[in-house]
């Protein structure tokens, strides 16, 4: 279970939205609303440790009642999707996947078995054969497929949304919508957006962010 | 023009390299100056050090600009402390001349030197060490100077390449997917970055096989670096030598190419190699790797320490007045060598200041009549008409300059003011260009429809519009160029046909002889220009700031 408490994020002395506090448990996504500029993006960034200097979160955030405001980023294990799909370029499909994949703890020779997960995930989501492709020469919704299994095979221990449906077309996008709410059932999954269809998709509660002094903040 | 002064200056090596040259002497083509270069005993072994000292340094400065990067460029401007002054620390060294660096690192490895004096203070030292260096016979002082000063060069050419490709996000979704900061440098931005930076890699190779002006004060001498060589035949009064001189510049320039062949090999090599372990998913660094980020840092400092060193030593022993050997501070301070060097110091200075101005001036007015003019070019000749203004810089110096001083004795002119300062601009015109051209593309154009708009014509509007609104660029650009005049050394020497002295020749020549008060105050003196243009090109830029470019 992920959960917020009086979240807030600061620039200066400007809060760009009023503290919100809320749970998520697996399989009940919540999504936050709010239009652009409103501090969504920087919200997702505070809680993966990645908050650009000149931002200052508040607030508390627990996963499964553990907080993980003290981890570095690299120790929170919170998946995240955006917008653009950020597939590594230097690297192949199956490699991009690779690098999501964590090893065995043993320290045999187990690149087979790392390849069959691979090209079993691939699988899943009707990409058969794609190990090998350059991301390069894949469509948006390819890649967007790709991006989320990269997520899913680093064992995330939540899954976090930020607006990453916004730029496909509009059948695409409710394809893409259902593969990662259904492939997500067992995460807490926070979703950030500006498009009243996501939180209709999502299905679970629905967050206004409010503008703090009716201002709106940077980005 | 600048591609038509290099195939010149080719096309004059690779004729008398076969024995033709009328003028001098050389009527019928034949091999027989490559049987006479052949026959030269030290061959081999010039050849040794020139690869040894280039193959050493090459690896060892890109990896430390590596480490400096991963060090310095995420920290950004978060974090103001070390990194920060780090970084300042490189911006100087890599203005620095290459000729005062190398007399300043002579200063600081020889067995009397710095190094030892600092040694001395808590070792039982008393007499300096036997030891020959700088110039031992394998070059591996002449890679510690290429090092020093290519390190900086790669970090800079690495921080522009960083720019685009987004490390702060992509190290970001490293993070979300378990990665340390440091591995996920390794995996996610190494690779690309090194893509980015394959032409400046490239230049700092060719640089290091033909870098005469540090191999003469940190090379081996008997026999010396191949291109050091190359010189000392043409300055052989025997004309007749020219010719094996010209082949030993073409066995140069195809050692050169041969050398950019070998590097990439191995590029491909190594990148094979690694491959797997993109992939192989470990987030979590074996043991060894756990230190390496603080080993890393440690190192980029390292590194920087000998530089800052180098330099520093140049102002102190021009200043020192008594300094016995196992001292580490000279006992302060006498102007005694700067009155003694003074009359001497006035006439290279002149020089060189007129020279670096005009080679400059000439370098801008032509930048920007490039730039102007390019705008109407398809973007494919833009590229390969870019190629061909940075070909000075990639190519041989060696073998081109070597046509540029033979052509010169063929038609009677025995080098002096026009063709040094025409050949300088030769070699300032790229980098000039290169400083100008960013600047020049982001201009809002909106400021220069909205004069055209006015009625103001094209001229006026860049003269009036565009210029003063690229004012702070032009001042670094001029500065950039002025800095890149002021230390050329082998140019100078070679066009100048040895009657044009400028600070860079004079504190060469004077290193050999030993006085290194006299050799610290042309050496000081050089790198204050230098610093000093880029000094007031950045007060300009500060006080000309202005939100225009977009």
């Amino acid at each position: 279970m992920l959960e917020l408490r009086d979240v807030t994020i600061r620039q200066g002395d400007h809060r760009l939205f009023a503290p919100l506090t809320c749970r998520i448990v697996p399989g009940r996504p919540v999504t936050i609303m709010g239009p652009s500029g409103a501090g969504k993006s920087s919200l997702l960034a505070w809680l993966t440790g990645v908050l650009p200097a000149g931002l200052a979160g508040e607030g508390e955030a627990l996963l499964d009642g553990a907080s993980v405001l003290g981890l570095p980023a690299y120790r929170r294990r919170l998946g995240i999707l955006f917008q653009d799909d950020l597939l590594f370029p230097h690297m192949t499909v199956g490699e991009n996947l690779a690098f999501g994949l964590p090893p065995k703890d043993n320290r045999g020779p187990d690149r087979a078995a790392r390849r069959d997960r691979i090209a079993q995930a691939l699988a899943r989501v009707e990409l058969d054969g794609f190990a090998d492709r350059d991301p390069l020469t894949l469509s948006g919704g390819e890649r967007a497929r790709v991006a989320l299994l990269r997520v899913l095979l680093s064992e995330p221990r939540a899954l976090l949304l930020d607006e990453p449906f916004s730029k496909l077309d509009m059948t695409l996008r409710d394809r893409f919508r259902s593969l990662v709410f259904q492939s997500a059932t067992h995460l807490p999954v926070l979703l950030v957006s500006h498009d009243p269809q996501d939180s209709v998709a999502a299905g679970g509660d629905v967050l206004e962010l409010r503008p703090n002094h009716g201002h709106r903040g940077n980005r | 023009m600048p591609g038509v002064a290099v195939g010149a200056g080719l096309l004059f090596v690779i004729l008398p390299a076969f024995g033709y040259f009328p003028a001098l002497g050389g009527t019928i083509v034949s091999l027989q100056p490559w049987r006479d270069l052949l026959a030269y005993p030290g061959l081999a072994a010039a050849a040794r050090a020139t690869l040894v000292s280039a193959f050493v340094a090459m690896p060892i400065a890109l990896g430390l600009a590596m480490l400096a990067l991963a060090w310095i460029a995420p920290a950004g401007a978060a974090h103001p402390g070390l990194p920060r002054v780090a970084a300042k620390l490189l911006s100087w060294l890599l203005a620095t001349p290459h000729a005062a660096f190398a007399l300043g690192l002579a200063f600081l490895i020889a067995p009397s030197g710095w190094l030892v004096r600092i040694a001395a203070l808590v070792l039982p030292i008393e007499t300096p060490p036997d030891l020959l260096v700088p110039r031992d016979p394998w070059g591996l002082s002449l890679a510690a100077g290429l090092v020093l000063k290519e390190t900086p060069f790669l970090f800079f050419a690495g921080l522009t390449a960083l720019s685009q490709l987004d490390a702060a996000r992509t190290l970001g979704i490293g993070a979300s997917l378990g990665y340390r900061p440091g591995i996920a440098w390794l995996k996610l931005i190494a690779p690309r970055l090194y893509a980015l930076i394959l032409l400046p890699v490239y230049a700092a190779l060719a640089y290091a096989l033909s870098a005469v002006d540090m191999a003469l004060v940190l090379g081996p001498t008997t026999p010396p670096p191949l291109a050091v060589l190359a010189v000392d035949l043409t300055h052989d009064p025997d004309l007749a030598r020219r010719f094996p001189a010209a082949a030993l510049a073409l066995l140069h320039l195809l050692l050169t190419l041969v050398a950019l062949g070998v590097w990439r090999l191995l590029e491909l090599l190594i990148a094979r190699a690694l491959r797997p372990i993109l992939a192989d998913g470990r987030r979590a660094p074996a043991p060894l790797w756990r230190w390496s980020a603080a080993l890393g840092h440690v190192l980029a400092l390292v590194a920087i320490a000998p530089g800052v060193l180098a330099v520093l030593s140049l102002p102190i022993w021009s200043l020192a007045s008594t300094w016995r050997f196992p001292d580490a501070m000279p006992a302060c301070c006498t102007l005694a060598a700067w009155q003694r060097a003074l009359p001497d110091l006035w006439l290279p200075l002149r020089d060189s200041l007129t020279i670096a101005a005009v080679a400059t001036a000439i370098s801008l007015a032509g930048a920007i009549a490039w730039l102007q003019l390019e705008r109407d070019l398809g973007l494919q000749l833009r590229r390969n008409g870019r190629a061909l203004a940075f070909l000075p810089l990639v190519i041989s110096d060696v073998a081109f300059l070597m046509g540029v001083q033979i052509l010169l004795l063929a038609l009677g002119l025995g080098g002096g003011w026009l063709p040094v300062t025409l050949v300088h601009a030769l070699f300032v015109f790229p980098y000039v260009l290169l400083a100008l051209a960013d600047p020049w593309a982001r201009l809002d154009p909106r400021y220069e429809r909205a004069a055209l708009c006015l009625g103001a014509a094209p001229w006026r509007v860049l003269v009036r519009v565009r210029l003063p609104l690229l004012m702070p660029a032009l001042a670094f650009a001029a500065a950039l160029g002025a800095a890149v005049s002021l230390s050329l050394y082998l140019p100078t020497v070679l066009a100048g046909g040895g009657r044009i002295a400028t600070l860079a020749t004079e504190a060469i020549a004077l290193s050999s002889g030993g006085d290194r008060r006299i050799v610290g105050v042309y050496g000081t003196t050089q790198a204050l220009i230098i610093w000093a243009g880029f000094v007031a090109a950045y007060g300009l830029a500060r006080r000309s700031a202005r939100p225009a470019l977009a």
